[in-house]
């Protein structure tokens, strides 16, 4: 199928952009990559009858270096970019490890970080991983200029707290923290395909080696990024062990997630994916963790 | 036996893995599809109304609204073609005329200016339906208990070897009754009965189905599609437009996939039926992914029951087979699927005893139709399963069963036929010794268990005893080759490997050879159609017989012109040469203009234009009680793959590490497209394990985009796949060549399915054999917790 007829603005600022939206509200939708956008219109999802395209935008597309040790991601850098790029295995090694896993070398040579998150699919990466590094969000319209953060900025399926007239412009994420290993693991189809059931991961350890802090991130888990928030609980400040990440899986499978049934697999199978990949994810990280102690 | 080809020597360039024909058209983007041909400012574009109910009849439909929107030339429904179509059953009106019988059954059809207007002018046409009770199991659909989907079948038009049950979903049943089944379980010391279940799955090719129609003042019809059978759709088409053949011309350019699901007539016939009534004016139809999905062929369902005996020796002495094959809504093709099956119903054993029954059964799914391996695949997939499980009852090592029972040369088939020489034995060391069988690898991870399995499958062409070929072969000034030919490229290679053999046999360079394309049933010469893997051998034997046909032309004029026996002459690299008096002339100086005779008296010769034809002529009927007769095919090429892979027990998730294949291809003209076809079979056929199944819920497919359709990708492959080629030749093949297009998929998720028993010990009724089925088999089988 093909989609409905519609308006088409390329603007080159994003001054230029965001008036547009202003102008078109509801009716109007930003294009970035168009690999979500385009086949959801397609399958008649998304109507929009303006499409506000970001691709001439060039001050949009950048990752650089933040003082102390995070890093900015322009809106616009393809997924391909963000995949190749020797700060981004520096300094968010989590990201650097996903990005191969999120389709295909062609979709990611389009697909833009920006767009990835705006999408707001629970069954994206980016979205997880962007949880779990505690990312925020700048967001700008006509108006004003807003920060939000990755926890506040997922709403549902599909909904961000993105208003209508608003771009979302860059994605910062703070520096990785010490002693702090990170897993993203999930389960598909076919490899390149959305998973099943995915878990982005991260495991501080304390003096004592024991677990200080941790975050789990479940992906086609809910309605959007589920944050395995009693499976925490359950980690944080015990001394690991596997029969640690045994109980944070089963709790996080049984209680932080929610999971549906699909063609692809039945809710119960998924959460019985969520338990395996736990403890693979916990057990990575924790690997991971040890080389910087 | 009219071309028998099987020389001691054998010519260049014979068994050379030439550079393919059309490498660098398709690479350049040179090649021209349906769908970029140019029409102009004139055409007009077409759309369908499809059924959205599975079984309704169809009330009323209003198309008055549709007609008066602007832009929209015609609008046609089925009381405007009254006529049937159909391959070898003719159950299919083009359009519905009073009932509809699947989703995706075409109720109208519109031609307007832009594709735009027909759509919307689609969405304005009222039909009132009243909807019945969908048959969507075949096994229930063949009970008396199930409502008929074909009222009138009994009065349709048939050929002679199918069998419609009047007053019942069965519009074929093939029979085989062989040897005492009834006596011979008492001797048995092992007996194995199971059930399989096959989804729908898809041909899935790159290019949708396009076609454009065009039909001129006097009523002459002109089709441009991505077809792999144009004169089966001239045939078929002009019979249901009550028109001569010879008034219907079917243009093919190149292919983008087929896999058979463009075979006969589909939707080119909508595009046709439309275009007769805007008489001039072209009308294009292109069907989108989704329709691609609900409305062109898909594979057969099938219900298998297999129940099998050996001795104590492991020697099979029994087979009773019972196959429900759920052809769909129409089965003007698939009727043929359900014969093929019941006449290989034993695999590729020599087994005493037989009865099977094999149904072919309408419900309210879409269409079956041919795909790579024309019931092959379905059927094995279980049948090769079933001998494992008897190997191990009897204790028997999986190889050693099938080496004990294989057919070999001479062996009585289930048909009764004898058989011709085959290397299946071969294949089966080979695939054997390249999966390092009986030798079991360490898993790579603690919650991993490694498994190896093996199948092997027979299959013939499955076509009308005397389905034939025609080829024509030419020279040009410079003494280049044209060769005239029916069949076309689906990306199988057919044009370069007929283009190797026109140069083997006239005795030029490979390069000097060009196709006449595109297809074109004005111009090229008859073949039946591009199925059934029967180019390389049928239309092969055409093409090697017209381009000996102009090579004793040629030969006859050089010998008279040297006063020489045509004996001691040859044509070598486009060369006459005599080995006599070691004159030679090259061809470009004598294939146009001929020869002057001796002493200025004139000339002699003329342009060289070779003709060759091909048909099979002892291919007999069978018995329809028995099976029984004396030749069933014209021959099995025969096969067997092996695989190893792991199991996460975790998760269910399978890994296929390794994938062996060797078949008997006869003689292999261009082996490395001979071990492509074994590998793109093998990954065709683990899609088909692993992933691929139309999921259907009353009737309805739940999964008709990429999004939620699976299949394997480059990705999915795995890096190490070993094609092992075996030659032992086919007495009338070009070279002993036989066929090897669909085979190689045939015992695929047979071996994968062995291949996971071997692993973890759990049986599935049917692929795709996903993560979670794979789970749960083994949770059920207390395997894992
Ligand atoms: C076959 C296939 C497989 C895929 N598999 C995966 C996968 O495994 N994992 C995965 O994560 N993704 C997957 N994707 C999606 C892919 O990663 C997309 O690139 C991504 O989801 C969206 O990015 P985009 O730049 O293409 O955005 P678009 O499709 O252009 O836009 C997506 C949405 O975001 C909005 N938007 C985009 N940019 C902005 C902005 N700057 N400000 C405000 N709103 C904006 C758009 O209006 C639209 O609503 C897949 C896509 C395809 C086609």
């Amino acid at each position: 199928m093909k989609p409905p007829p519609f308006e088409y603005y390329a603007p080159t600022t994003v001054e230029e952009a965001l008036a547009r939206l202003a102008e078109h509200g509801y009716d109007a939708k930003p294009l970035a990559g168009g690999q979500s956008l385009i086949p959801m219109m397609n399958f008649r999802l998304a109507q929009p009858s303006v499409l506000v395209d970001l691709n001439n935008i060039p001050d949009l597309s950048y990752i650089r270096p933040n003082e102390g040790g995070g890093l900015s991601i322009g809106a616009m850098a393809r997924h391909s970019m963000v995949e190749k790029d020797a700060l981004v295995a520096e300094r968010a090694p989590l990201v650097h490890e996903t990005m191969p896993k999120i389709a295909t070398t062609q979709i990611r040579s389009r697909g833009t970080f920006g767009g990835s998150l705006a999408h707001a699919d629970p069954s994206a990466e980016l979205v997880c991983a962007s949880v779990a590094l505690d990312g925020k969000f700048k967001v700008v319209s006509q108006q004003r200029e807003r920060w939000i953060p990755a926890n506040e900025f997922f709403l549902g399926l599909f909904t961000s707290a993105l208003e209508p007239e608003e771009l979302l412009v860059e994605i910062q994420l703070p520096p990785f923290p010490k002693r702090t290993g990170w897993s993203l693991m999930e389960i598909a189809r076919r490899p390149h395909d959305f998973c099943l059931i995915g878990v982005a991961a991260t495991l501080t350890l304390g003096k004592k080696d024991q677990c200080k802090k941790a975050r789990l991130v479940y992906l086609s888990a809910g309605d959007g990024p589920m944050v395995g928030q009693q499976a925490a609980k359950v980690l944080e400040g015990q001394s690991i062990s596997p029969e640690l990440f045994e109980e944070a899986a089963e709790v996080a499978s049984s209680a932080d997630i929610d999971p549906s049934s699909d063609i692809h697999a039945t809710a119960e199978f998924r959460r019985h994916l969520a338990n395996v990949l736990t403890r693979r994810a916990l057990e990575e990280a924790y690997k991971r963790a040890i080389p910087n102690i | 036996m009219t071309t028998t080809v099987v020389h001691e020597r054998i010519p260049e360039p014979i068994g050379e893995s030439k550079p393919r024909l059309d490498n660098r058209k398709k690479v350049t983007g040179a090649a021209t599809y349906a769908d970029d041909m140019q029409f102009g400012s004139g055409l007009l574009y077409a759309r369908i109304l499809h059924s959205p109910h599975p079984h309704a009849l169809i009330k009323s439909i209003n198309i008055s609204r549709a007609k008066a929107l602007p832009g929209v030339k015609a609008v046609v429904t089925g009381e405007d073609f009254p006529g049937f179509i159909g391959l070898y059953l003719q159950d299919r009106h083009i359009f519905c005329r009073d009932r509809v019988r699947y989703v995706g059954d075409p109720v109208a059809g519109v031609a307007a200016t832009s594709e735009e207007i027909a759509v919307k002018a689609v969405n304005l046409i009222e039909v009132e339906y009243e909807v019945l009770e969908p048959v969507v199991n075949p096994e229930f659909g063949a009970s008396p208990d199930a409502p008929l989907v074909h009222p009138q079948l009994s009065e349709y038009k048939v050929v002679p070897f199918i069998l419609p049950q009047a007053g019942t979903n069965i519009s074929n049943l093939f029979k085989v009754r062989k040897g005492d089944v009834g006596a011979a379980w008492e001797k048995c010391a092992a007996i194995v009965e199971r059930k399989y279940r096959i989804p729908h799955i898809q041909h899935v090719p790159i290019e949708p189905h396009v076609a454009i129609a065009q039909v001129d003042e006097t009523g002459e019809v002109t089709l441009w599609g991505s077809s792999q059978s144009p004169f089966a759709q001239r045939n078929l088409i002009a019979q249901a437009l009550g028109i001569s053949q010879s008034d219907m011309r079917v243009v093919a350019p190149y292919v983008g996939g087929g896999f058979g699901s463009k075979a006969g007539v589909s939707m080119e016939a909508l595009a046709v039926a439309i275009a007769t009534k805007v008489r001039g004016r072209p009308v294009k139809l292109r069907l989108t992914r989704e329709e691609e999905f609900y409305t062109a062929f898909v594979r057969q369902e099938l219900i298998s029951y297999f129940k099998m005996g050996c001795d104590k020796n492991g020697k099979i002495l029994a087979m009773e087979n019972r196959f429900y094959w759920g052809g769909g809504a129409y089965t003007e093709y698939g009727v043929n699927v359900t014969r093929a099956a019941g006449y290989s119903s034993t695999g590729p054993y020599e087994v005493p005893n037989v009865k099977t029954d094999s149904y072919c059964v309408y419900t309210n799914h879409p269409v079956g139709g041919p795909m790579r391996g024309f019931g092959m695949p379905e059927m094995h997939t279980g049948l090769e399963q079933c001998i494992d499980d008897l190997a191990h009852e009897i204790g028997i090592d999986p190889v050693e069963i099938r080496r004990r029972n294989c057919i070999r040369e001479g062996s009585i088939l289930v048909t009764g036929s004898k058989m011709h020489p085959t290397g299946l034995p071969q294949c089966i060391e080979e695939t054997a010794k390249a999966i390092q069988w009986g030798q079991k690898a360490s898993p790579s991870a603690p919650n991993k268990r490694r498994g190896k399995g093996t199948a092997i499958m027979w299959k013939a062409p499955a076509m009308p005893p005397n389905a034939g070929s025609s080829a024509w072969v030419e020279l040009a000034e410079d003494g280049t080759v044209t060769v005239g030919l029916g069949g076309q490229d689906l990306g199988q290679g057919t044009f370069t490997v007929c283009a190797q053999m026109a140069a083997a046999a006239l005795g030029v360079p490979y390069e000097s050879v060009r196709i006449a394309t595109p297809v074109d049933t004005r111009f090229s010469p008859y073949e039946w159609q591009t199925v059934a893997s029967r180019l390389t051998w049928s239309m092969g034997n055409a093409v090697v017989s017209a381009a000996q046909d102009a090579r004793r032309q040629i030969l006859d004029l050089v010998s008279e012109a040297w006063g020489e026996d045509p004996e001691d002459l040859d044509i070598r690299n486009g060369v006459v040469v005599s080995y006599k008096s070691e004159q030679e002339i090259p061809l470009k100086d004598m294939v146009i203009y001929g020869l002057p005779k001796p002493n200025d008296s004139g000339w002699m010769g003329g342009p060289i234009r070779g003709r060759g034809k091909f048909m099979p002529t002892y291919v007999t009927s069978l018995d329809p009680e028995t099976g029984q007769g004396e030749r069933a095919v014209v021959h099995y090429t025969t096969g067997s793959q092996s695989v190893e892979l792991e199991v996460d027990l975790d998760t269910g998730q399978v890994e296929i590490l390794r994938g062996a294949s060797s078949f008997d291809v006869g003689k292999a003209i261009n082996p490395e497209m001979v071990k492509a076809q074994m590998e793109g079979g093998f990954v065709q056929g683990l899609s088909s394990a692993l992933f691929e199944e139309m999921k259907m819920v009353d009737g309805y497919m739940q999964n008709p985009s990429f999004v939620d359709y699976r299949i394997a990708t480059t990705t999915d492959a795995p890096s190490d796949l070993q094609s092992v080629i075996v030659e032992v030749p086919q007495d009338d093949g070009p070279w002993g060549a036989r066929g090897i297009g669909e085979h190689s998929m045939v015992a695929t998720a047979a071996a994968i399915a062995n291949a996971i028993f071997d692993a973890v010990g759990i049986r599935m009724e049917g692929p795709p054999f996903s993560a979670e089925k794979i789970y749960l088999a083994m949770l059920d089988a207390g395997i894992v917790e």
